[in-house]
């Protein structure tokens, strides 16, 4: 409700208003797009461009989805297309990132090799997806999402969401256990 | 799965952690936006003014260059406009006295009409009439279609 009273605010012109739902989700999809960015300077950059795409296109929200759904959509499409757009550039520098972004292990936590070993290769097979099955995947174990919003994000259809995830699901997993 | 499942709660958890330490943008982008719009509103001004001296400088040279061919033009205009308007009003002489008889069975003269009236009038415009009718019909066109084109896209 209180996303719904903000955005009317917003088109008639209230900036603060903007400014607060923009505060209210900034990490929300900061952290979706983070999973298909190497930096988190790409990814703070991403969530801006998602959020000026999202004042541009306010007007079209027919609250059909919820405002969370139809936000996660535009961070979807954004990142997938920001993906494509620099797969070139991040050839180039792979061998310098891959290191530098996933050695990050929250200093409280003990650590655990076994652990460690394992998701070092899954973080190997997830960058090896293509961008809209790492993001369709990210959505399907991301919590609160239905299902029926994982398929409205990704712009398919329930089946063919369904279906595709439970691919990559069985890739990932004959991977895992091949390796 | 219950490993893969543990990985991406895992790799949200670091992520969501990430994103606690970032500042909120709100105030940011909501300047970028105030300054964005400002940035959008003087260039649409400038390039309204622009074309539109730009159209009527076009129009007079135009008009000026193709006086001969522009009058000839909208004789033509008129001539046609003259003849659908009689064709009009004939129509309309011969359809008001039958519908009155058949419906009530009043009669009516169709030279009275106000249909008439405005027939006569208009296929006796001079040239110079119907090229500013058509000119202000034209910028109207353009500012309408140029208006919807921007309200679509927004900012």
């Amino acid at each position: 409700m209180q996303d719904v009273a903000d955005i009317q605010r917003v088109l008639r012109g209230d900036m603060r208003a903007y400014a607060a739902l923009v505060n209210r989700y900034q990490s929300m999809v900061f952290v979706l797009v983070r999973s298909v960015c190497r930096s988190t300077e790409d990814a703070q950059e991403i969530t801006q461009d998602v959020f000026l795409k999202v004042y541009r296109q306010l007007y079209t929200f027919k609250g059909n989805a919820s405002f969370r759904t139809w936000l996660y959509r535009i961070a979807y499409n954004t990142a997938i297309s920001w993906k494509r757009k620099s797969k070139v550039r991040e050839k180039a520098e792979d061998a310098y990132t891959r290191n530098e972004v996933y050695s990050a292990r929250p200093a409280d936590e003990e650590p655990d090799p076994e652990r460690e070993e394992q998701y070092e290769r899954l973080r190997g097979l997830v960058e090896e997806l293509p961008p809209q099955e790492k993001m369709l995947i990210e959505l399907y174990y991301y919590k609160d999402l239905k299902m029926e919003e994982v398929a409205y994000i990704s712009g398919m259809t329930l089946s063919n969401a369904k279906v595709r995830i439970f691919r990559i699901r069985q890739k990932l997993q004959q991977a895992m256990t091949q390796a | 799965m219950d490993s893969l499942r543990k990985f991406f709660e895992d790799e949200r958890n670091r992520r969501e952690k990430e994103a606690a330490s970032i500042m909120p943008a709100g105030d940011l982008i909501a300047a970028m936006i105030r300054k964005q719009r400002g940035f959008t509103y003087r260039k649409r001004l400038m390039s309204r003014l622009l074309g539109g001296v730009g159209f009527v400088f076009v129009a007079a040279a135009s008009i000026v260059y193709f006086r001969e061919f522009v009058a000839e033009a909208f004789l033509w205009i008129e001539n046609v406009a003259g003849q659908v308007s009689g064709k009009i009003a004939e129509i309309y002489a011969n359809t008001k006295p039958a519908l009155l008889s058949w419906s009530a069975g009043i009669s009516g003269t169709a030279e009275t009409g106000i249909i008439e009236k405005a027939t006569s009038e208009i296929s006796g415009w001079p040239v110079q009439i119907w090229y500013m009718v058509f000119l202000a019909a034209g910028v109207g066109l353009l500012l309408g279609a140029d208006r919807l084109i921007r309200s679509r896209k927004s900012f």
